[in-house]
Order: structure tokens, then C-alpha cells, then sequence
């Protein structure tokens, strides 16, 4: 019958079943490529994006080319989505749009995402009055009305610098304002990181503060701050939309969706010129709902509770 | 025995996962008496606590019961019941209490309106009435100021007091089996003594069978009259209590019986059995327990061996024993 | 002649304040340890048992400084550990090590095993990257009963038991000479917490370790421990060598845990001392002595003066003013 072991070997009875060496990434990725509806978003986008980086090469007119015979004319093959009333071409447009507004996106969030995992990261990891103090500050930047703030810093700043800087201040502003959700998010992150029993091991192996934050504190936070940058993007452009819609964001001449579909406001392009309007709030909606999936299938993808 | 009201028969639990067929348990069968414990015993994953789903029938998505599989309760079937037919048998014929006393009350409600919320349903009986019989229950389960505790929350419990609560609840309409899966292994030892004698009090009292899922020797032994071993989502071996730990068989409960350290052993080295439980998306073909046991024969990877009765109440799920016998 | 104790351990505190109100005021305080005095001798296995609130895991994790004391000193081979400064606190990490309780959230889900072992001797500047670590890496795991292909291996691959086995060759990395093992066997099953704990009672004898092992099995602790420590709300009430700890109790409580434990024997008779009611919290402990609520044999006296642990003869000591008869 059994014999008495000493010190049992742990057997891998499964070795013959193992599938290779598959680091956390590496699963996460496998978990994305299952979601269908995450992929889609993930390729609209991935269009979107060539369609903003190749603007000027696929264009088929300049930006800026008028042509007085062509004025608000309907889509026909040579203007696929038709001209506007100053007789450019509204596809170039729209492709010209799609840069700014993606632009703006990125940059937003770059700076939300920046600020809020410092501050969020700092309340978090030292705790006490540095926490009570950062979370004060991120309350008060919180309690700020987001719409007239921005109306008024877009005018008073606007009016002292020329019209291209008005994309640069739009950006600032979308990123100074929207940082703080991701801050407490990434300090509730850390905060229920540092009970984890893995954390108080580093600290009795004597490891170094930087060296527990650098390896162990943010490669688990990194995947938390992925998804929150990828749907903030959402947020960001839908609110320079909003923004340039309002006349305070960009400014014509610069095409974005947002001014594009100002067209709206007259009533008479609404009924009778929609491929003024149609196409520029398509693309919102396009893009909005893309990074909103593909940022959903990450979150599923990339949450380590699925063992 | 003309004393058995629940008879499960080849039960089959499988679970369709995207990684493949997890056969949590497959093929099990047991039967429970009038007034007895029966003891599920086993390690993490041998399938005990699905058994004791699947017998109330919370087995869900993506989990199913397999064509064949035969739980009897009083002679009805209940893997073909309808859901609202089960709903009527459970909580009133079959109750169940759970392994964490934390999370398994409401904690919104008060205690007396959780019980008394069981009693409305299947008894009928009108807000009055539930609520005196609550009190009455909570009498029986020992605890004290019950025409308080009525009107107090969850939250407001230590956890051996939840525990007694539910057990209440699960009494409440007196049923003929109750399912208590891992009842005290949350507990502090001197408050799991407490409950675990209170339960053979009322076992005693109110002549409920039943059926417990543990993976602790020493409980079974204080409460089990007989036990099924399960390994891997099978049986691999059925006895009475003392036969079990007296004469037992199988590798495997062997093995088990003696890797547990004992208060009264002067053993300096534990005996312990060699790797671990196999992966349940990768059973192997033959006898589950081949790649650990010691005693293998050939023919144990291979075939997988049936349950055969050695003596009287005493059978074994192993070729090796099997064909020592003869 | 005396041996210098490896660790001595006198009078400790750690209190948790319990705030509320607007401004956070100190209401109160959770004495999750009051007032602990003992000492470890090198190569020896001290076990701290106790049920739930009774402080044994904040006073592992305060000895090593992972929570600041309260009150009361700690000595580590002759030196004050309790004024150490940063950079010597550092140096001491190399000597005293900690293994945890859960193999599930111990372990850094994003590193290797061999990074993981990897990272103190780098840190610590005992290693330079290169061959040399390589080796010694292999060495630990193997040691500890893992295989050489496992140090490229991520923590979800492994089982619990080996997880745990990851631990501890993470501990042992630094061959520290004491090391607080927090019920490193409890979240693992039956079967393979034998094996673990014949392997921890393999490198103690292999690397002369001290053990402060936490628990609340005795069993397991009686397989593992030299001297006994049992702890009630936050104070010592029963130090003694193993023997007569179990074979003769001194202390109504420890008498009551020892009887309380379920034993894999069915026709052992039960002659089990059922204390009533429920563990006080620790926050508001009874005044006199902090068990006198639930004492069987609590007397006036009990009541108002707490009893200070006493030698009863043969290092054998005991916090009760009406210790049981030896």
C-alpha cells in the first residue's frame, strides 16, 4: 500500500496536456480575439485612424479648394459626399475632420491619463494626509461646471490667440477638466492592491519603495488605465464635438465633425442639403461606438479576476 | 432499505465550458435514509458541492444534468420536474444551508422576516402566525432573546449565530432532508462544536435526514452515520462510519484517513499522497486515481472500475481490491 | 548552559484605533495584541493557536515590523529591532522572513517564479544577474519540491499547494534563520497539507530554521511545533512544550479548544467541553479575565482581576488565577 514520503514531489500529472508558456498578456490577448463585437470596434477604428493618418495622400482635393462652379452641390462621383457652400470638396473635408477630432481625442486623454494616475497613484500608495489633500484638490476640480468653464476659458483665451491654436486649447481644456474619475479610480486600484498579500511580501523581502511601485504596484494598474484612456478617448471626442458644435471649440476654417454638423443649426441645409450634416454625425456615432467596444472587450479581456 | 426518501442514481453533472466538458460529477450514485446523516466527503474539486446542486436542482448555465441521471425523492423524479414543481420541494421537502454564515442571509432584511418569508410560502400560514413560529424556531436553535433577535439584521450576528439562523430557516417547514453543504467550516472551532451538536440534537428531535458535504475527517466522524468518498467527480468508496475509518479500502481514503494529523498520533512524518487532484477538462480514461495511487495495476489506466459491494453496506470503486477479493 | 533566545519577544502591543465621527477621533481601540511575552530558541518551532480576533496573525506580522508596535520590545539575536532605522530594518529582512496564508494572492500575478525568487538576492545585492543566480534559483525551487521548467511558469498555472511551495522558496531565498509561517497549510486541502507541512519540517532540519508558526489547527501544530503558545483576544493564556500541552492542559480554554476539535474516530467518546455563547469582539474585551465569559468554571475573582501568565513548574505557563489540576 503507500509508503511514508518525506518530501512529496508535486507530480505535474497535466505535463502531457500543458499548452506553452502563457504569460497574463498573452491570455488576455487570446480572451480579446474571442470577442467578436470587440474586434469589429477594433477594426472600424484601426479605418478610422488610416483614414485620419493618410488624410492628405487619400484625399482626392485640396482642403482649402474652392470652386465657385461646384457650390453645395449633391454626392455625385466626382464629390462623393457632395461640396459645401464655399464649393470645397465635403469628403477631403470630412477626412481632414476625422485628424482634428481624433487628435484632440488622443491628446485629451494623454493629459487626463497622465494626471490622474499621478495623483490617484500618489493618494493611493501614501495614504494619510497626502491622500485627504489630493482627493480634496480632485473634488474641488470636480465640483467645476465643465460647460461654462470651458466656454469661458475658450473665450478669453481664444480671443488672444490666433484661430489655429483654438484646437491646442481645446485639448488642454477636455484634459485639465476629465482627469479626475480616472484618479480615483486608479486610487481605489492601488488601495485595494496594497492588502493584497503579494504586496506585503514585497515589503517583508525589504524590496525598495521604487521598486515595489515599478514592479509590482503598476503592472497591475496598467491594465486598468488602458481601458479607462480607451473609453475616455470617447469622451474626449464627443465632447470637442459638443464643443466645436457650440462654436467654442475649433473654428472654421479647420474642419471638425463637430463644426461640421454646425451646418445643421440652419434649418433649410437640414432638410435639404443632409449630406452637409449626415455624414459628420455618422462618423461621431462611428467612432464613439467603436472605441466604446473595443474598450469594453478590453476591460473583459484584461480583468484578472478570470483566473 | 424501505427507509430511503431521497435515491440519487448515476448522477451526471457536466459543465460546457469554451475550454471544453468539465465533468464535475459523473456517474454518482448514494442513498439517504429517514433520519440519518449521510457524509459527502471529499477534497476541492471532486464534485461534492455540485452533488449537492444538482440534488436541489441550482445546478445552472453552463452546467447540466445528463440524460439518465436519476434523483428520487419519495419516489418523484426530480431531474423532469418543472421549475415550478422544484420550487415547491425546495425549502419545504429539501432545504439547504450553506457554507458562509456572512453571505447567504439578506442582509436587508430582518431575521424574522427571512424565516417567517419561507413559512408564508409554503405553508400558507398568515404574517402573525410566521412570525410567532420564528420566534419558536429561533428557541430551538438555541439562541437566546429570539423575540428580539427577530427584529434584528444580519449584520447585528456573529457568525455561529448566523449559522444557527439558517439552520432555523431550514427547518422551518420541517423538512425530510436537509443539504448542508460545508456548514462549519467558516467557524472557529469551539463555536463549530457548538452547531455541530445542536444539528444532531435536532436530527434526533425532528428526525430530518442529512446529507453533508465536508472535506474535514474529524466532522465526519462526529456526525456521519454513513459516508461516500468522492474523488474526481466519482465514488470511490461507500461505507458505514465505523467500517470507513476501521476497515477502509480504497488507495485513496487510505491515503486520505492517513495524511491527516491526528491530536493523539506520534508520527514525526505525515504520510501524504503524491501529486495532486487531475485537471477536470482532462480526466484520465481509466480509474481517476491511478496516476497517485501506488497499488496501480495496468488494468486501472485503462478501464474505469464500477462501484462493487465488498460486504454488506461496504462497497469499493477499485480493480485492485476487486480482484483481491476473488 | 543558556542559549541566547533567537528571538525574544517582551510585553507587546498593537492596537488598532477605531475612528469616527467628522473628524476622525479615536474612539476606541481594536487590542488585536495586548501584552505577548515569550522567546524562540534558534531551531526551534513556537506555534501561536487561537480561534478568530484572538490576535495570532497581527502579532506574526508585528514581530517582523510589517505592522509598527504599539507598545513592548522586540529582540532579534540580541539587538533591538523595535529602533531600527530604515536601512538596518532592510539588513534584518534578510534574516526573518514571512510565509503567507493564501496561495492565491501572495504571489505577484504578473512575475515569473523565477523572477519572483530572483528579485531579494538581486535587491539585496547577494546575487549579480547571470549564470550564478541562475543556478542558485534552480536550486531553492528544487529544494522546495517544484521542478526545474517551472521557473518560467506564471502563478495561474499552478495548484494551491504548489503556489504555497512558491512562497516558501520565495521566504527561504534570502536562508533567513527565522521565519513567521501564517497559516501557510490552512487554505490547502487534506492531502496536501501534509505534504507541505513534512516538507516545511524537512528545511527546518536542512537550514536550522526557527518557526513562529501561526494557526488555528492544533493538529497541524502539534505535528510541527516544539512549544505551544495559545492566544484569547490578544493575550497569551497557555505557553507550554508540546507534551504537556496536549496531554495535560492547564488552562480552561485550551482544554475547551483541545475537546472542541472533531477526531477522525467515531467511537471515540465524546467527553468534548461545549463553551457557551460567542468569541467577544476584540475591541470591547470583558474586564478581569478576558475569558471569563464563557469559562466553565469562572469564579468571583475572574470577574475583576486578570490573571498575568504564571510558571506552574517546567517552563509550563498559564494565565488563570484557577488553573485545572495538573
Amino acid at each position: 500500500m503507500l509508503t511514508v514520503n518525506e518530501t512529496a514531489v508535486a507530480v505535474d500529472v497535466n505535463k502531457a496536456q500543458k499548452e506553452s508558456i502563457e504569460g497574463p498578456w498573452q491570455m488576455a490577448w487570446k480572451r480579446f480575439r474571442k470577442n467578436k463585437l470587440a474586434m469589429l470596434g477594433g477594426i472600424i477604428l484601426l479605418v478610422l485612424v488610416f483614414g485620419a493618418v493618410f488624410a492628405p495622400v487619400i484625399s482626392p482635393y485640396e482642403l482649402d479648394d474652392m470652386d465657385y462652379s461646384q457650390i453645395n452641390k449633391a454626392p455625385s462621383a466626382s464629390h462623393w459626399l457632395g461640396t459645401d457652400q464655399l464649393g470645397r470638396d465635403y469628403f477631403t473635408r470630412m477626412l481632414h475632420g476625422s485628424r482634428v477630432s481624433l487628435q484632440v481625442g488622443v491628446f485629451a486623454v494623454l493629459i487626463s491619463v497622465v494626471l490622474g494616475s499621478l495623483v490617484g497613484g500618489i493618494a493611493g500608495y501614501y495614504g494619510g494626509w497626502v491622500d485627504n489633500l489630493c482627493m480634496r484638490i480632485v473634488e474641488i476640480v470636480m465640483s467645476f461646471p465643465f460647460l461654462p468653464l470651458a466656454i469661458t476659458v475658450s473665450a478669453v483665451v481664444g480671443a488672444r490667440l490666433p484661430a489655429e491654436y483654438k484646437m491646442y486649447i481645446t485639448m488642454m481644456v477636455i484634459g485639465f477638466l476629465s482627469w479626475t474619475g480616472l484618479a480615483r479610480m486608479i486610487r481605489g486600484q492601488i488601495l485595494s492592491l496594497r492588502e493584497q498579500e503579494f504586496m506585503q511580501a514585497a515589503k517583508a523581502l525589504g524590496l525598495s519603495d521604487k521598486r515595489i511601485i515599478l514592479k509590482h504596484l503598476l503592472p497591475n494598474t496598467v491594465a486598468y488605465i488602458i481601458v479607462s484612456a480607451t473609453l475616455g478617448m470617447a469622451g474626449a471626442i464627443m465632447t470637442e464635438s459638443a464643443l466645436s458644435f457650440l462654436g467654442l471649440g475649433v473654428a472654421p476654417p479647420t474642419p471638425t465633425w463637430g463644426n461640421m454638423v454646425q451646418n445643421a443649426r440652419d434649418f433649410y441645409i437640414l432638410t435639404n442639403r443632409p449630406w452637409l450634416w449626415v455624414p459628420p454625425g455618422i462618423a461621431i456615432f462611428l467612432t464613439v461606438m467603436s472605441i466604446n467596444l473595443l474598450g469594453d472587450g478590453l476591460r473583459d479581456a484584461l480583468d484578472p479576476k478570470t483566473k | 432499505m424501505s427507509n430511503t426518501i431521497l435515491k440519487v442514481k448515476d448522477l451526471r453533472t457536466h459543465f460546457f465550458t469554451d475550454k471544453g466538458v468539465v465533468k464535475a460529477v459523473d456517474g454518482v450514485s448514494f442513498d439517504i435514509q429517514a433520519g440519518k446523516t449521510l457524509c459527502v466527503v471529499g477534497e476541492s474539486g471532486c464534485g461534492k458541492s455540485v452533488t449537492s446542486m444538482s440534488v436541489m436542482g441550482l445546478v445552472s448555465k453552463p452546467g447540466k444534468i445528463i440524460e439518465g441521471s436519476s434523483i428520487k425523492y419519495m419516489d418523484n423524479e426530480l431531474t423532469t420536474m418543472s421549475d415550478s414543481e422544484y420550487r415547491s420541494v425546495r425549502g419545504n421537502e429539501i432545504s439547504m444551508i450553506f457554507q458562509e454564515p456572512m453571505t447567504s442571509l439578506n442582509p436587508v432584511f430582518k431575521i424574522g422576516f427571512q424565516i417567517s418569508e419561507v413559512l408564508m410560502l409554503h405553508k400558507e400560514m398568515t404574517k402573525e402566525e410566521a412570525h410567532q413560529k420564528s420566534i419558536d424556531l429561533l428557541d430551538m436553535v438555541g439562541l437566546s432573546r429570539a423575540d428580539e433577535l427577530v427584529n434584528e439584521y444580519p449584520h447585528q450576528l456573529s457568525g455561529g449565530m448566523r449559522q444557527r439562523v439558517m439552520i432555523a430557516m431550514a427547518l422551518a417547514c420541517e423538512p425530510k432532508v436537509l443539504v448542508a453543504d460545508e456548514p462549519t467550516t467558516a467557524l472557529d472551532v469551539t463555536i463549530q462544536a457548538q452547531i455541530l451538536e445542536l444539528m444532531n440534537d435536532l436530527k434526533s428531535k425532528t428526525n430530518t435526514a442529512i446529507m453533508m458535504i465536508t472535506h474535514d475527517l474529524g466532522v465526519v466522524a462526529e456526525m456521519a452515520d454513513y459516508v461516500v468518498v468522492m474523488y474526481a467527480g466519482r465514488v470511490v468508496e461507500e461505507a458505514d462510519v465505523v467500517t470507513l475509518y476501521e476497515n477502509p479500502q480504497h488507495p485513496y481514503t487510505v491515503g486520505l484517513i492517513n495524511s491527516i494529523p491526528k491530536l493523539d498520533d506520534e508520527r514525526e512524518v505525515l504520510e501524504s499522497i503524491e501529486g495532486s487532484v487531475p485537471n477536470p477538462l482532462y480526466l484520465p480514461e481509466g480509474c481517476a486515481f491511478e496516476p497517485r495511487c501506488k497499488s496501480a495495476i495496468p488494468k486501472c489506466k485503462t478501464q474505469r472500475p464500477g462501484l462493487v459491494e465488498l460486504e454488506t453496506g461496504h462497497k469499493v470503486s477499485c480493480f485492485v481490491i476487486q480482484e483481491g477479493q476473488s | 548552559m543558556t542559549q541566547q533566545p533567537l528571538l525574544k519577544v517582551t510585553n507587546l502591543k498593537k492596537h488598532f484605533p477605531i475612528k469616527s465621527g467628522f473628524f476622525k477621533k479615536t474612539v476606541g481601540h481594536v487590542k488585536a495584541c495586548d501584552g505577548l511575552s515569550f522567546e524562540i530558541m534558534p531551531g526551534e518551532t513556537l506555534s501561536l493557536v487561537g480561534e478568530s480576533g484572538c490576535g495570532k496573525s497581527t502579532t506574526g506580522r508585528t514581530v517582523l515590523r510589517l505592522l509598527e508596535p504599539t507598545d513592548g520590545e522586540i529582540e532579534f539575536n540580541g539587538k533591538n529591532v523595535n529602533n531600527m532605522n530604515k536601512k538596518e530594518l532592510t539588513k534584518l529582512r534578510t534574516d526573518m522572513q514571512i510565509i503567507f496564508q493564501d496561495p492565491y494572492s501572495s504571489l505577484n500575478p504578473r512575475m515569473t517564479v523565477g523572477e519572483m525568487i530572483k528579485e531579494p538576492l538581486v535587491e539585496h545585492g547577494l546575487y549579480k544577474r547571470g549564470p550564478k543566480l541562475d543556478e542558485r534559483v534552480r536550486e531553492i525551487i528544487t529544494m522546495c519540491g517544484l521542478a526545474d521548467y517551472h521557473v518560467n511558469r506564471y502563478p495561474h498555472e499552478f495548484s494551491g499547494g504548489q503556489r504555497q511551495r512558491i512562497g516558501i522558496a520565495r521566504a527561504l531565498a534570502l536562508e533567513p534563520s527565522f521565519v513567521v509561517a501564517d497559516e501557510p497549510v490552512s487554505a490547502l486541502d487534506v492531502s496536501i497539507q501534509s505534504q507541505i507541512i513534512n516538507l516545511m519540517n524537512d528545511l527546518q532540519k536542512k537550514m536550522g530554521l526557527s518557526y513562529l508558526f501561526i494557526s488555528h489547527d492544533l493538529s497541524v501544530v502539534r505535528h510541527i511545533s516544539d512549544r505551544v503558545g495559545v492566544m484569547y483576544l490578544g493575550t497569551l493564556v497557555e505557553l507550554a512544550d508540546k507534551k504537556p500541552m496536549f496531554d495535560k492542559p492547564r488552562h480552561p480554554y485550551t482544554h475547551a479548544l483541545l475537546s472542541a476539535i472533531p477526531q477522525p474516530n467515531p467511537t471515540r467518546k465524546r467527553d468534548r467541553v461545549l463553551l457557551s455563547g460567542d468569541i467577544p469582539s476584540p475591541s470591547n474585551p470583558p474586564s478581569g479575565c478576558k475569558f471569563h465569559t464563557r469559562c466553565p468554571s469562572v469564579k468571583e475573582k475572574c470577574k475583576t482581576d486578570e490573571p498575568m501568565l504564571k510558571d506552574l513548574g517546567d517552563k509550563h505557563f498559564v494565565a488563570c488565577h484557577f488553573p485545572i489540576e495538573g
